[in-house]
Order: structure tokens, then C-alpha cells, then sequence
């Protein structure tokens, strides 16, 4: 088991995982999405080969309203 | 005579950038969007989870509008936070505009001076397009011009509070001392005759949202702001008189009747 930071949340993963394992596993529509890890960019083509460790902070934003 | 409003070379014909939030519903959005005459919207990014359809209707509503997408970085409080969320807006919404908002004070949302440029100078080696949310001192606003920034957004007051031009001096101070580049007033303005004061001084845009989207009838506010913001350039261009001291008839003198008969 690993622990992660997912959208300010404590969560707890099998194992590690890609972004894309991710997100398929949460829902989301990985074309409507951007993901940051540790405060990074993950380019959404990097979404597949981007691995998921212990202790990561993961936000997924999406676009909403704003002024 | 042409008279497009020219922002990182692309030219549009509306001068009111208008802001997608605090509507009562998408359909009201869209409708105030369209009254507006507007081509460029402000959005932004949050969490979202897959139960709120990770933000897809208010994407399928944004897309509809066929418009100019200008992503926020409201929320950011220092300089990593805003790159960040900018990066992020770009790959999301796959434009490199940003209006870039770096907040210093909570309490006013000031715009954190040092902070906004240092981002600035970041993003725009990066190839963003800055659109700075900044206060109307003139020394900040040189700074942001010296890293790049093509545009400049001083507010008219803090977000979201209606109040007009604060300080019509620093506004009127900035447009003559940057005369060439492109001044949009951001933020403050609550009402139609705001923004064509804003106009009036020479200002190229207006970029507002509370105004519009809290009005009780927002589609019919926006069209008066549309007007408005016209109204305003047409009369900048047209080249007001200077105010006088002294009043001056504008009735000839010569021929006054009953002239000295008393």
C-alpha cells in the first residue's frame, strides 16, 4: 500500500500507478482534466507514462467558471 | 475607420472582456455572454470530482459560445502557484493566454506586486501571453512592461465591489505614460457609467463579471455595459472638450436681444 495526497485528500493505492490508471480509476475524462503532481505540470501526453508514487500530492483540476 | 482592439496581435471588435462566473445558471451565462458582444471570456480551474462530471458541462457550455478562452489564476497566492495553475490552464484550454492574478491580501484581493512580476517573467520566457491583474501604480506596471507583459490590467477597484475608478489620477496617469501599449481596467466596476468613464480616459477594454452576473436581470446588464463601453470609445476617439474654470455661453453673444436696455 502507498499513501498519496489526491485533491488535498489522504488516500491510500495498492501499489503505484500512472496518471492515466489514475484517473480511468477515479472517472475522470482524461481530455477534460489537467494533473499536477507535486505542484508539477503532468503534460496530458505524459498522462501513460507518468508513475504515481508514495507520498505524491496529485490535484486534477478541470475548468469551471471564473472572473 | 477601424478601430479593433489589438491584444498579443489578434484584433477583435469588442473592447468588453467579460468573465464567466457567479451567474445564477449556464443558460443565463451564455445568454449575458452573448448580449455582451464580448469575445473574450475569463474561466478558470478547480478540484473537480468525477461525480461533478470533472467541470464537462461548463466545458460544453464554454465551448458553444465559439469565444476567445482567457484562463484565470485566481486563488494563487505566490509566484509557484501561479506558474503552475498556468501551465496547467494551457494545457487544459490549449492557449497560451493567461490573465494573471497573484493575490497578496486576502482581505482587498490586492495583487501582490513583486510576486506578479516575478511570474510574469517566468511565463513569458515559458510563451505565455500575460494578461497582469494589477494595481494602478506606475512603477509596477513599468516593471511588468520591462519582462514582456504586451498587455496591462490595473483594477478600477477591489474584485467585486462595484466602486467605480478609485483613483481616476493614477488611471489617467497610467494611460499617458503608457500611451502605446494596450490598458484594460479590471475588476471594480459596477456600473455602466464606470466603465465608460474608464473608456472615456483612454482606456482600450473593460474586463468585469460581479456587474453582470449579480444584476437581477444579467443578459439585459450585459448589453447595457456593451453599449456603454462603446459609448465610451466612440467619445475617447472623438476627442472631449477640456474642462474650463470659467462658465462660456455657447449661445452666440453677438445680437443679444435687450443687450444694456435696463
Amino acid at each position: 500500500m502507498i499513501t498519496i495526497s489526491f485533491n488535498g485528500e489522504k488516500e491510500q493505492l495498492d501499489s503505484p500507478c500512472t496518471v492515466l490508471a489514475l484517473l480511468k480509476a477515479k472517472g475522470f475524462d482524461s481530455a477534460k482534466v489537467a494533473v499536477a503532481m507535486n505542484l508539477e505540470l503532468v503534460p496530458r501526453g505524459c498522462f501513460a507514462e507518468s508513475v504515481i508514487d508514495s507520498d505524491c500530492d496529485i490535484d486534477v483540476l478541470a475548468a469551471v467558471q471564473g472572473g | 475607420m477601424s478601430d479593433k482592439l489589438s491584444l498579443y496581435g489578434e484584433l477583435f471588435d469588442s473592447r468588453f472582456l467579460i468573465g464567466s462566473s457567479l451567474y445564477p445558471s449556464p443558460q443565463v451565462m451564455q445568454d449575458s455572454i452573448t448580449a455582451s458582444g464580448s469575445e473574450i471570456v475569463t474561466v478558470s480551474l478547480r478540484r473537480q470530482s468525477p461525480e461533478k462530471e470533472g467541470g464537462k458541462s461548463f466545458w460544453d457550455y464554454i465551448q458553444q459560445l465559439g469565444v476567445q478562452l482567457l484562463p484565470n489564476t485566481a486563488g494563487c497566492h505566490n509566484t509557484k502557484e501561479a506558474v503552475t495553475l498556468a501551465k496547467m490552464s494551457r494545457d487544459l484550454f490549449e492557449t497560451p493566454w493567461v490573465k494573471l492574478e497573484v493575490i497578496g491580501d486576502e482581505y482587498t484581493l490586492q495583487p501582490d506586486p513583486f510576486a506578479l512580476v516575478e511570474s510574469a517573467d517566468i511565463l513569458i520566457q515559458d510563451g505565455f501571453k500575460v494578461f497582469p491583474y494589477c494595481t494602478d501604480d506606475l512603477i509596477l506596471c513599468q516593471r511588468l512592461l520591462d519582462v514582456g507583459c504586451e498587455v496591462l490590467m490595473p483594477w478600477g477597484a477591489p474584485i467585486g465591489t462595484g466602486k467605480g475608478l478609485m483613483n481616476p489620477y493614477a488611471l489617467q496617469t497610467l494611460r499617458e505614460r503608457i500611451p502605446d501599449v494596450p490598458l484594460i481596467v479590471d475588476a471594480g466596476i459596477g456600473l455602466p457609467s464606470h466603465a465608460m468613464q474608464a473608456m472615456e480616459l483612454g482606456f482600450d477594454a473593460i474586463l468585469l463579471n460581479t456587474a453582470v452576473a449579480e444584476a437581477q436581470q444579467p443578459a439585459l446588464m450585459a448589453e447595457a455595459f456593451g453599449q456603454a463601453i462603446a459609448a465610451g470609445r466612440m467619445a475617447y476617439n472623438a476627442g472631449p472638450v477640456p474642462q474650463r474654470q470659467t462658465a462660456k455661453p455657447s449661445t452666440p453673444t453677438l445680437g443679444v436681444p435687450f443687450w444694456h436696455q435696463n
